[in-house]
């Protein structure tokens, strides 16, 4: 408490009062409005199960070794297009490797694609959206006209191109996704700190000098987090749709390498006959996505209530 | 309401013209150079080769290339195929472009059909067994990926119970599966959207009013609540154009349908970069005009847009 009030009177530091004096208040609100919005989302049962099944997925694809009972790359000769059965559960693939095996090790390219692409979109969305927000003028007019602009190109239609032209791989996939998608979290940001630049509290900041880097990322990114928050939750499944449609296309991630998108395409050829290979990793791509927006959902109605259907 | 119709035309203008530019900058980007791909194993020397450039204009700085090609294609000339030598790019464009026009077009029809009904009874029977499982629907129609479905209809009806073709469009039937499954996402979401704007204008003012005057059930729905509640919706049917294209391609491959995405990926596989790039270019184009008259359309029915 001496420090503080010793600090006041000390012109230098003020800038080190303001952030442990922030960092104090943040914490404490913080830690009491989380355990509100649990509180709100345990009510939403829907969320709880999603939430139980994205965390098996996550265990999944930590060990995905303990949970697969052969190798997801092994060729087992002669067992080509087999049905079910006690060796392999569902049955084996084209080309004779392990169904079940391999979608459980397909999990680990879902999620991976799905929250590290999320990650990097909501990053490049939050930041550029920020400063479109903040600065407004020109620096806003340009901003938006390049986002309306990628807006524009059909997603799938780009991401292909993208892939093509920088060579199909796990890393490639994840970065141009991250580096496409992200339109929408700019959108959102845009207005919400172009709202918040007429509250009181950051013209307050602004007229005692607080640069406009801090005033951003300390005093007013906290307050869209939770939007924020919601939309990526949201985003992480369409980013698990696009990475299997690449993949189903051939452009996503390659062989050796496991994912849902990949064994459907693998599966195409002989689906009249052989459906069973093509099932499983459908109805996993179809329950992650479904779990995420389950999650989603539950969230929105947890932190950001005004954002409800 | 002019000048609102001018500021959007000029940044739709602006919006297209950036997309060309990043276009064109992605294709030059692309590794392997249009005259190998031409060539191909054939022998040439360093000569012909420089010929050929100088021929195509290849030689020439980026940005004169860029503003000839822009030229080209505001007339309509795309150029040639440089894999199906000879073609004309907007020949082979305009026909995928029916395909896929009359395809998208059909399973709009389908979704829109469906969707404003289920919605609209979802919210006025609210918490009734129909609403719980026409929104568990809506819930799976959102996760299910396209081409997942497309497999499994194919199975079934194609492969299980051989009544429908499994691909091509050579038969009036052959346009059930692709349509079905072009119009599961937007149906679903539509029929989410149209329960949550009905609900919105039935707790609203006009409506208790429509009720007190003791107008019946069935007019209340019509005119009062069914006009209101179409609004959003028929903005977000105008943005959806952008998904309704990415899902196209996916589904055209699945079907082989020979539309414009199936072209699309086709040009991907055999590096045809001026197919790529008009294709790319051609479904902006769309997508931008597609958001530009909803714009409008909206401005036009709901005066309260045109304030702002």
């Amino acid at each position: 408490m001496s420090e503080t009030s010793e600090d006041r009177t000390v012109q230098g530091s003020r800038q080190l009062e303001g952030s442990t004096a922030d960092l104090a208040g943040l914490e404490r609100k913080q830690r009491s409005e989380f355990r509100r919005a649990w509180n709100r989302f345990i009510r939403y049962r829907a969320g709880l199960i999603g939430l139980a099944f994205i965390g098996l997925l996550i265990i999944f694809s930590i060990i995905p070794g303990v949970f697969a009972p052969h190798d997801p790359a092994e060729i087992f000769p002669g067992q080509s297009r087999s049905g079910p059965s006690t060796d392999y559960w569902l049955g084996t693939d084209s080309r004779g490797r392990d169904v079940l095996s391999r979608t459980i090790w397909g999990a680990r390219t879902a999620l991976l694609v799905g929250v590290v692409g999320t990650g990097i979109a909501t990053l490049i969305g939050v930041a550029v959206g920020s400063i479109a927000g903040y600065f407004g003028g020109w620096t806003d007019a340009i901003l938006s006209r390049f986002i309306d602009a990628l807006m524009a190109f059909p997603l799938l239609a780009l991401l292909i191109v993208l892939a093509a032209i920088l060579g199909p791989s796990l890393v490639t996939v994840t970065v141009i996704i991250g580096i496409t998608v992200w339109t929408a979290y700019a959108r959102v940001a845009r207005a919400d700190i172009l709202s918040l630049r007429e509250r009181d509290y950051v013209l307050a900041a602004r007229s005692i000098g607080v640069p406009s880097t801090r005033l951003i990322i300390r005093h007013m990114l906290p307050n869209i987090l939770g939007p924020v928050i919601v939309l990526s939750t949201l985003g992480v499944g369409s980013i698990i749709i696009l990475e299997a449609a690449l993949s189903f296309l051939g452009l996503g991630v390659q062989p050796p390498m496991s994912s849902w998108g990949r064994s459907l395409s693998d599966a195409r050829p002989f689906i009249t006959s052989y459906p069973h290979m093509a099932i499983v990793p459908g109805v996993m791509i179809t329950l992650t996505v479904l779990a995420f927006n389950l999650i989603g959902d539950g969230l929105r109605d947890a932190i950001d209530p005004r954002q409800r259907e | 309401m002019l000048t609102f119709i001018l500021r959007r035309v000029l940044q739709g203008i602006v919006v297209i013209i950036i997309v060309s530019f990043l276009t064109f900058g992605l294709m030059h980007l692309a590794p392997g150079d249009p005259i190998d791909i031409m060539v191909g194993e054939a022998r040439v020397t360093d000569e012909q080769i420089a010929r050929i450039q100088a021929q195509w204009g290849l030689d020439k700085p980026f940005h004169e290339q860029y503003i000839t090609w822009v030229g080209n294609a505001l007339r309509g000339d795309f150029g040639e195929s440089v894999v199906r030598r000879g073609v004309p790019v907007s020949e082979m464009v305009l026909d995928g472009a029916w395909v896929t026009i009359q395809l998208n077009v059909l399973a709009m029809i389908l979704a829109i059909g469906v969707a404003l009904p289920v919605g609209m009874i979802a919210a006025i029977r609210r918490y009734t067994t129909f609403d719980y499982f026409s929104m568990l629907g809506a819930s799976l129609g959102v996760a299910l990926p396209n081409f997942w479905v497309g497999l499994m209809l194919i199975f079934l009806f194609a492969g299980y119970f051989g009544i429908l073709p499994s691909s091509g469009l050579n038969s009036p039937t052959a346009y059930i599966l692709p349509v079905i499954v072009l119009a599961i996402e937007q149906t679903a979401l539509l029929a989410r959207l149209m329960r949550g704007s009905t609900i919105d204008v039935m707790t609203q003012d006009f409506v208790t009013v429509a009720r007190a005057k003791g107008l019946r059930e069935l007019p209340i729905i019509f005119r009062h609540i069914a006009r209101n509640a179409l609004l959003p919706v028929i903005t977000i049917i105008g943005y959806r154009i952008s998904f309704i294209l990415s899902g196209t391609i996916v589904v055209e491959t699945v079907f082989a349908v020979p539309g414009l995405g199936r072209q699309f990926i086709q040009s991907v596989d055999r590096l045809d970069y001026q197919v790529m790039q008009a294709i790319v270019l051609l479904l902006s184009i769309a997508v931008v005009l597609g958001n530009l008259l909803t714009d409008l359309t909206y401005a036009y029915i709901d005066p309260r847009i045109r304030v702002q």
